[in-house]
């Protein structure tokens, strides 16, 4: 490498160049495409206007209201997915020894099973117990991909986490609160929020469940993404696209912030043993 | 948080934080697969049928368009996988010269991991399609015309536009994780062999390639699971003519002729068996890689 730097360096830069846009022309036209008025065939170049932004952020539009639901939706199963999957993981990392990799096992695999294959089958299970056309039906047919994702992420956090910690706490005299408050959440914080936004993501591009469960009552921003895209309006398609993707923008920016802090906190992280 | 000397009540305390998940995620998912099941042995009391047979897998496997569907999904995971596997083991080999020089270009190549699918797809047809950005440069520089004379890359028959998204999706995700290998564990060994007079090829063949193959293995495995029971990509990029085995389940069962549940049930019991013999190789190979990890 060093024998022809300035060469490498040339080098470095054409494929830097090259991956900056097999990665990302893809969905940077997207929100191109979301400030034109329309973008015939052969103009390379699009006529620009704010016609659809004017639209989203109208009074009548459904945008707003497929939005907030999809809000809600997500915040609820962010939140519902950390509740049931913290102690399940807790309780598969540190205590329960005997079926442990069974147990995991049912819990992670809606993660490997297609998504088609549970949708239907829990949309049958659903109409029996008349959870389906409900809200409450699409909030617990998105937890069932979200809660395995929590367990995945916080389940490798508990195999590698030393109770040791939390007993020396304990034998000081301090109450199980403080010892929650004082040693595993600082430690734990990272990860469960991580986990947040995960289980968020899940829920907020779920669009086979919310149409089976919800029976197309409930409009969720995927659902106005799949009926936009039969009506060719490639403008508004480009603008709800430029808003679905910003939770997913802040995921990757949080990470990367994590990883960062790892990086700093000196060689052990490298370590290949850990 | 609980240091009971009973046995008994330490097993009621698991059991209990165990209970909401498994009640949600274990219960509903276990019970839609096993109505899924019995629902495709033509147990259907709504339409007045009650007895079980086989008939409808029989029907499923004498028939032309399931075998033309499934050797069309497993045919489009594969070169997918192939494609994203190969394009990434090569970005991974040259990134890791740079990694060094700042988490840039790791950040970079994190990007697209979370960004759904469905915008994915929705980018490559502006892209692809016979009117896209790509047909237009077409255009300016004289080779094409008119948008049909471009040559038919998205809803096409052989479901071209299907795997330029899942490449494009998958190579950075198996990157990553080839990548976070390369960079800790196979230097000091590389090294070993340099001093020890390996040559470059010998230093792949020994070192690097068995060292990268268990990350390479189990995230292709997921990759390959995941595109073939994968929804929503060849619902936009698929052509109507040339469904995928799930696109197939998903037009059964929202035919509002209810004899055609069956066959949805059945083609569903069939993507979920092949899923599942796919879990098992990747625990078999990839649970490995995960444990020695630990």
């Amino acid at each position: 490498m060093r024998r022809n730097g300035n060469k490498s360096r040339k080098g470095y830069v054409i494929m830097l160049a090259l991956f900056i846009l097999f990665i990302f022309l893809p969905f940077l036209l997207l929100p191109v495409w979301s400030f034109t008025e329309h973008w015939r065939f052969p103009n390379v170049l699009p006529i620009p206007s704010l016609r659809t932004w004017n639209y989203v952020f109208s009074a009548h539009s459904q945008v707003k209201d497929a939005v907030l639901n999809s809000l809600g939706l997500a915040l609820a199963t962010g939140l519902l997915s950390q509740v049931a999957a913290y102690p399940a993981a807790r309780a598969l990392g540190l205590y329960v020894k005997r079926w442990n990799k069974t147990i995991r096992f049912v819990l992670i695999a809606p993660l490997l099973i297609p998504g088609i294959s549970i949708a239907i089958g829990v949309h049958v299970l659903f109409l029996h117990f008349g959870l389906s056309d409900r809200w409450l039906g699409v909030l617990l047919s998105h937890l069932i991909p979200a809660i395995p994702y929590s367990i995945y992420l916080l389940y490798a956090f508990y195999a590698g986490y030393d109770i040791g910690y939390e007993k020396q706490v304990r034998l000081l005299g301090a109450s199980r609160q403080q010892t929650f408050r004082l040693v595993e959440l600082p430690l734990l914080r990272s990860v469960l929020s991580l986990s947040f936004l995960f289980s968020f993501l899940i829920s907020w591009s779920q669009y086979l469940f919310t149409v089976f469960i919800g029976g197309g009552n409930l409009i969720t921003l995927p659902m106005l993404l799949f009926s936009t895209l039969t009506s060719g309006d490639y403008s508004l398609i480009g603008a709800l696209c430029t808003v679905f993707v910003l939770p997913a923008l802040v995921i990757v920016i949080f990470t990367s912030i994590e990883v960062k802090r790892d990086f700093y906190k000196g060689k052990e992280a490298n370590n290949p043993n850990v | 948080m609980f240091y009971s000397k009973s046995k008994s009540i330490r097993l009621l305390i698991s059991a209990g934080m165990l209970f909401p998940a498994l009640f949600i995620v274990g219960g509903s998912f276990i019970a839609g697969l096993i109505i899924c099941g019995i629902q495709s042995l033509d147990y259907f009391p709504l339409i007045g049928k009650r007895t079980l047979s086989l008939h409808v897998y029989i029907g499923i496997f004498q028939s032309a368009v399931f075998y033309r569907s499934l050797i069309f999904s497993l045919g489009i995971s594969l070169v997918a996988t192939v494609l994203a596997a190969l394009i990434a083991v090569i970005l991974a080999l040259w990134l890791r010269k740079y990694v060094s020089q700042g988490g840039w270009l790791h950040f970079l190549l994190q990007f697209n991991l979370p960004i759904p699918h469905v915008v994915g797809a929705i980018a490559i047809l502006i892209l692809f399609g016979q009117s896209g950005l790509i047909s237009r440069l077409a255009y300016w520089a004289g080779i094409i015309q008119q948008p049909s004379q471009f040559p038919i890359w998205v809803t096409d028959q052989f479901g071209i536009g299907i795997v330029l998204e899942y490449v494009w999706k998958e190579v950075p995700f198996i990157a990553v994780s080839v990548l976070s290998i390369l960079k800790s564990w196979t230097v000091p060994y590389e090294k070993q062999l340099q001093l020890l007079g390996a040559n470059r090829w010998q230093r792949w063949r020994f070192a690097t390639f068995p060292f990268m193959l268990p990350a390479l293995l189990s995230s292709s495995i997921i990759v390959f699971a995941y595109t073939f029971g994968s929804f929503e990509v060849p619902y936009i990029l698929g052509s109507v003519s040339m469904p995928t085995l799930p696109i197939l389940a998903y037009q059964a069962y929202l035919n509002p002729d209810l004899s055609y549940r069956p066959e949805a049930m059945a083609i569903n019991t069939i993507i979920t068996i092949i899923s599942m013999i796919l879990i098992i190789l990747y625990i078999k190979w990839g649970g490995g890689y995960a444990a020695k990890r630990q």
